[in-house]
């Protein structure tokens, strides 16, 4: 039996994203991120002084602050970053029903943590990834008294997430969760990046282009509030979206390097279809993620024709919202679930810039020119993080879901 | 808990193995009995068409790849040099060794940004673990990170139950658990349990110990927890109890009985 699809038991209603909270470097909220791919305007910029020379590139996307107490390397960033989305994920709560939940969980995912107290040298025991948790918990506009997880799986580490809170709901240990990530773009990450040299030696983030030659980073938190589709009915929420389907699969391939035949990720997006009750033809939307990099941008494409058929994978709009505001770390698979939910809230796929001529072995159908209407009410998230780990995340409207699963009462 | 609170009934088959390493003269060694120790390198050509053979196998992350190669030898889904593939997924807890790796990549980078090298950073990510054993062993149906702290390591295997409960891991039906942490006195300590979803009728043999994994209401993470206790302690002490439990035994487990375990033994 499909996983999802017993998650709540009998009724075999989905779990729904109720309201969310998004902070990058172009702004908070999903609508301004949206706004930003559909003008052009990036806010990737210079690193300096965190980047020097010896560095691949010394661009990337930050976060300011309007009242800049949070410098370059201040400890502290990544919990005012972080504490900034969950404000806005509260505000969209209470602008959609407000929290009814009694016991809400707590699913957290970070790359590398307080980066910047580690660079600090305050080598205390604030610097541990619970630590930097436990004050976000305690500082957030939510009673968190329901069970609380920490996660660490570079890029997909808010899928493992979303993994640990549907499998608390799904056996009542909370009745709603706050799943979401956050990294901060530090100078330990930048130059880690570019050790590796996975970073864009132009500096210049190329998604699917002939000329792409590497990613670029940028700093976010995201958050998602996850409940049961009957709950928020019941509550008068208007939700987002429905989470159909999540997988996560390995490679098992390379220390920091995808197959590039992308063999674990086309398992992972078949096995999230098959959760999803959904078939390639149901698919409206794809949103990819580590664009600019030739290897990933090729390897998904793979992915997508070998999951869906050549056929269907050539023609389903394909999206990223990494243009504006770099590969967010951490933050991309909590951001993956926000502007998946966010696509089905508006019915618009957005845009990608910095497209000129496309990788004639990137085969799918990138929006390049203009925003497109979303036609059918499916979105698939393809989430990739080093070492070979793979999160596929299949969202619907609730619409959608509710006519798809069935028994979901009014 | 009570039967009314359970929501699953699972029975899977376990092989559990444990160590605590000490660092001396640049190797870590498992100490076999106090004062004699043995040398715990796992040698690369273990792992052909997996790994280079030119390549040591990364004493960053050790005795971690030691113990999850113990476990799934032991469970029968992998053979030394054999080049095999393990069918299956991974969950690892990981407390205390990124941060000192972090810092150390930090202190590199102040020296000379010029010259840092991938694998300082590499190892300031908690994850790497995980990708080093899933590349060692092919496994690839599944694959977490926790980084919890305190609890870390049952909390590591809760969430290892959860999946395999609810189906997150693919036709295999089976999660290598392993945890690695650092303890005090320049040791580490790390446990790993190879767990194998079974018929609910099946009765172990006079080689198996079998687990019955009642999923409940209760949270691993609502156990009360001595804030001394470093995040995989748990599971060790856990581990080391499995490894006593007599073969052909069928025993209980739920987020309630893993810390009761800790108190009293099963």
């Amino acid at each position: 039996m499909a996983g999802n699809s017993k998650l709540l038991g009998a009724s075999r209603a989905p779990l729904v994203v109720s309201a969310i909270g998004l902070n990058t470097p172009v702004g908070r909220g999903a609508r301004v991120l949206e706004e930003a791919l559909a003008d052009g305007r990036t806010a990737l910029g210079s690193l300096e002084p965190i980047a020097t020379r010896s560095f691949q590139n010394r661009v990337g996307g930050r976060i300011s602050f309007s009242s800049d107490s949070m410098g370059s390397g201040s400890p502290g960033r990544i919990d005012r970053i972080t504490l900034e989305a969950l404000e806005d994920l509260r505000v969209d709560l209470d602008d959609r029903g407000g929290a009814t939940s009694i016991r809400t969980g707590w699913a957290f995912g970070t790359a590398l943590g307080d980066a910047e107290r580690v660079e600090a040298s305050k080598d205390d025991s604030e610097s541990t990834f619970a630590a930097l948790s436990n004050r976000v918990v305690d500082a957030c506009p939510f009673s968190i008294e329901g069970p609380r997880h920490l996660f660490s799986a570079t890029c997909v580490s808010s899928l493992c997430a979303l993994e640990q809170a549907a499998a608390d709901l799904a056996f009542g240990r909370c009745d709603a969760a706050i799943v979401g990530s956050a990294d901060t773009l530090s100078r330990s990450m930048q130059a880690g990046f570019s050790a590796l040299r996975a970073l864009s030696p132009s500096g210049d983030l190329r998604p699917f282009d002939v000329a792409h030659d590497g990613i670029v980073l940028g700093e976010a938190a995201a958050f998602a509030w996850i409940e049961p589709f009957t709950d928020a009915r019941r509550a008068g929420r208007r939700p987002l979206s429905a989470v159909l389907g999540h997988r996560l699969r390995s490679d098992a391939f390379h220390l920091t390097s995808p197959d590039p035949e992308g063999h674990a990720m086309a398992d992972a997006i078949r096995g999230a279809l098959d959760d999803a009750c959904c078939a390639p033809q149901d698919i409206g939307c794809v949103v990819v993620t580590a664009a600019g990099s030739a290897i990933y941008d090729r390897m998904l494409s793979r992915a997508v024709c070998a999951a869906f058929g050549e056929e269907v994978g050539r023609r389903v709009p394909v999206t990223t919202w990494e243009s504006p505001v770099g590969h967010l770390l951490a933050a991309t698979g909590a951001t993956a679930i926000v502007f998946g939910a966010s696509i089905l809230d508006r019915g618009t796929i957005p845009r990608v810039f910095g497209v000129d001529e496309i990788d004639p072995e990137c085969e799918l159908a990138y929006v390049i020119d203009e925003p497109v209407p979303l036609r059918s009410p499916v979105v698939v998230s393809l989430v990739v993080g080093f070492g070979g780990q793979n999160g596929v995340v299949v969202q619907a409207s609730p619409s959608f879901a509710a006519d798809r699963i069935g028994g979901v009462e009014a | 808990m009570s039967e009314n609170d359970t929501m699953h009934r699972m029975r899977c088959r376990l092989h559990a193995t444990a160590r605590v390493e000490r660092f001396e003269k640049d190797r870590w060694h498992t100490e076999v009995e106090s004062g004699t120790t043995r040398d715990s390198a796992l040698e690369p050509n273990l792992f052909p068409g997996r790994w280079s053979a030119r390549r040591a196998v990364p004493t960053e992350i050790a005795p971690l790849p030691l113990v999850c190669a113990e476990a799934l030898e032991r469970a029968g889904w992998w053979r030394p040099g054999s080049g095999e593939t393990c069918r299956g997924g991974l969950v690892v807890a990981i407390e205390g060794i990124s941060l000192p790796a972090h810092a150390g990549f930090v202190e590199e980078l102040a020296e000379d940004p010029a010259i840092v090298g991938p694998s300082g950073f590499l190892y300031a990510l908690p994850s790497t673990a995980a990708s080093v054993i899933g590349l060692l062993f092919g496994l690839q149906d599944y694959q977490a990170t926790l980084t919890e702290g305190a609890l870390g390591g049952l909390k590591a295997c809760g969430h290892a139950l959860d999946a395999l409960a609810l189906d997150r891991v693919g036709e295999s039906r089976r999660l290598l658990v392993a945890a690695v942490g650092q303890v005090p006195g320049e040791r580490r300590a790390a446990a790993a349990l190879a767990l194998e979803v079974v018929d609910p009728g099946a009765n172990p043999s006079s080689e198996e110990t079998f687990v019955d994994v009642l999923t409940s209401t209760d949270s691993y993470d609502q156990m009360h927890v001595s804030p001394n206790r470093l995040g995989v302690d748990e599971l060790v002490t856990t581990v080391r109890l499995l490894e006593d439990v007599p073969k052909d035994r069928s025993i209980r487990v739920g987020p309630d009985t893993l810390f009761e375990v800790l108190e009293r033994g099963f």
